[in-house]
């Protein structure tokens, strides 16, 4: 990740100024444009944060960190990490370590205390039937990897999941024409071809794993708003996400997502998420993508060579013949 | 695809194909308006069916004949579309449970291709895949050899039955449905989306050189460029677990795009693969458009053939004890 000092110096003098969450603009600084005038979106984005994805309690009601605090937060997890590399849990086999993680070392430029910006506390205002289902999710998981995520299944990272950062792979390319944006997601290899101001969403009886994407511009900002999920998929599949792991993406599911260029290597992305079974009220996260012109995204591989699906169901029945 | 849609796509083969005939096989310069871009190329964007009755290979009893003339096309498409009603097959084979996949399932075009070409090979001139090369042939026989005893398991499975490639190419070939592609391009990328098993190629033309060769993809590393106003996609790179009618990592594939028309996209591809082949060989396969939604791939969810198959080899293989 590139991080211009520049840029954080911008930040240091506004943000004592702001109030919301919202990423700092120069107000001389002009988007790039695309041949048809659009702001240009393109290239490589990435969004790894230690920023955490609600607000833990023990920042409860501070919306940002200073940059002292920030700077704290940083030292404590790099050194959290290094502290698990070297004496690995009871009962660690010895699965992924430092070096399979590329989960960032930074909070977000914002320094905001959580990706979730509203409500205002940064808790995902979840129903109690929210809560049942992941459990039950959580609880029958060895039973049927029909239990298990769909990013475990190698189905989907889902829409918004696949943007929320995960322990590595956090990568996204934008690629944008006069009547589409293209969004190639490193992990699991989704791509969404979003149209752009075409057509309205399908009838209600035609459901996707990852929705129905229309898009369309809003001065500087590309809005696209996804209807017609299939109620099988998660919100959020990666224990980066917490509490909102598991959580079920019902039929009624809406997004409201919003890609602004800020500055020539920020974008602010931001969805809105109304699903009233699952929460009492719509809620939004705010998660800056940050432009790497070095980055490189390689074809990704999920269940080819992977036996953990298999195991997991294996060892659970093992478990369930031995005796007690 | 719905019927309505094929008959589009059929339709608007049927136009592509008057056009192209002038230049059959490999449609050539058509004069006209073929729409660009706003850098100057053409624009190949749109969905496009490449569904066909037009075989691959050529068969026997055309031995000699490249093209058909339109009575002989029709009569053809009408053969094969009756040959592969599935709605008429005899009931009761054991591979065959309860009839699944009826004709519903299918949509594997109904017309040939608008060239009236014989073969979707056009090089070698009998419309044939050339032989294999001795290496070429003994991957084949493993590979043969693999699908001829009970998987033990899913590593054994063809790729397709994993969800891991799905006759999506690249190259692209016609296979029993979800023969639809959406392109997507700008002056630096375009963008391939196949939908079946919704595999994506991000093509980079800003010249960049190749993957280091230890780096291996499924799909392939695709680097593309233009020459004049055809699109051309080099991949390389391939893994060995890939085999396109044989093909193996050293497949060097140069595929070519180019608008003929505002209803035609000329898809050409070459297999260059020394250790496979004994030669190279060369597809042309027109693309008709459509103005049809592509939707969501589904694969192996709620799928359990896999799972079906691995139980059902096991018991045969407790019954052989």
């Amino acid at each position: 990740m590139t991080a211009l000092p520049q840029r954080l110096l911008v930040f240091t003098v506004l943000l004592s100024a702001l109030s919301a969450p919202v990423l700092a603009q120069d107000k001389n600084w002009v988007a790039p444009r695309t041949p048809d005038g659009q702001p240009d979106l393109q290239g490589i984005w990435t969004n790894p944060t230690i920023t955490p994805f609600e607000r833990p309690a023990s920042q409860s009601g501070k919306a940002f960190l200073t940059p002292e605090e920030a700077a704290a937060l940083e030292k404590t997890t790099l050194q959290r990490r290094a502290e698990a590399e070297k004496s690995p849990a009871r009962g660690d086999v010895g699965s992924y370590n430092d070096f399979w993680f590329d989960q960032g070392t930074r909070v977000v430029a914002t320094r905001q205390t959580s990706l979730v910006v509203d409500p205002a506390d940064g808790r995902v205002p979840l129903t109690p039937a929210a809560e049942r289902v992941r459990d039950e999710n959580g609880r029958r998981e060895t039973e049927s990897y029909e239990f298990m995520s769909v990013w475990d299944r190698c189905i989907t990272r889902g829409v918004p999941g696949g943007m929320f950062p995960a322990g590595y792979n956090n990568a996204y390319q934008i690629i944008q024409t006069p009547g589409y944006v293209v969004i190639a997601h490193e992990m699991i290899h989704d791509a969404r071809i979003i149209p752009i101001d075409r057509g309205s969403h399908p009838p209600k009886n035609l459901t996707l794993w990852n929705g129905d994407s229309r898009g369309h511009w809003e001065g500087q900002t590309l809005v696209v708003d996804t209807t017609n999920f299939n109620g099988r998929s998660w919100i959020a599949t990666n224990a980066a996400s917490g509490r909102i792991k598991g959580v079920m993406e019902t039929e009624a599911l809406h997004l409201v997502e919003r890609f602004t260029r800020v500055d020539a290597d920020t974008i602010s992305y931001e969805v809105t998420i109304t699903d009233p079974a699952m929460y009492a009220k719509p809620w939004k996260v705010s998660i800056p993508l940050m432009r790497d012109g070095n980055y490189r995204i390689f074809e990704y591989a999920c269940h080819e060579g992977n036996r953990v699906v298999e195991h997991v169901l294996q060892g659970a029945r093992a478990l369930e013949r031995s005796p007690r | 695809m719905n019927q309505r849609l094929a008959r589009a796509a059929a339709c608007a083969a049927t136009i592509a194909g008057v056009v192209a005939l002038a230049v059959a096989p490999a449609a050539g310069q058509v004069a006209g308006a073929v729409p660009r871009t706003s850098d100057g190329r053409p624009d190949l964007q749109g969905n496009w069916s490449f569904a066909t009755v037009t075989p691959l290979e050529r068969p026997a009893d055309l031995a000699g004949k490249a093209t058909f003339t339109q009575e002989e096309a029709e009569e053809y498409a009408r053969r094969v579309i009756d040959r592969n009603d599935s709605d008429r097959r005899t009931p009761g084979t054991a591979g065959d449970v309860a009839l699944a996949y009826n004709n519903f399932w299918y949509d594997r075009g109904t017309s040939t291709v608008g060239t009236r070409q014989t073969s979707l090979i056009v090089d070698p001139k009998d419309g044939r895949l050339p032989a294999l090369t001795e290496e070429g042939q003994r991957a084949a026989g493993k590979r043969a050899e693999i699908r001829g005893h009970n998987t033990e398991g899913p590593e054994e499975r063809s790729l397709a039955e994993r969800c891991l490639l799905f006759n999506a190419g690249p190259p692209l070939l016609p296979g029993p449905y979800n023969n639809n592609l959406q392109i997507v391009q700008t002056r630096d990328y375009v963008v391939i989306a196949n939908e079946m098993i919704h595999d994506v190629r991000v093509v980079p033309l800003d010249g960049r050189p190749h993957l280091p060769s230890q780096i291996r993809h499924w799909l392939g590393d695709p680097r593309g460029r233009w020459e004049g106003d055809t699109l051309i996609v080099e991949s390389t790179n391939f893994t060995d677990k890939t085999a396109v009618r044989g093909t193996d990592r050293n497949l060097h594939l140069i595929e070519r795009f180019r608008r003929v028309d505002a209803n035609t996209l000329q898809y050409e591809f070459t297999v260059d693969d020394p250790t496979a082949f004994s030669k190279p060989w060369t597809v042309s396969l027109p693309m008709a458009r459509f103005d049809e939604q592509i939707y969501e791939y589904a694969c192996h969810e709620a799928n359990y053939a896999m799972e079906g198959m691995l139980k059902a080899a096991r018991m045969a293989d407790r019954d052989s004890r």
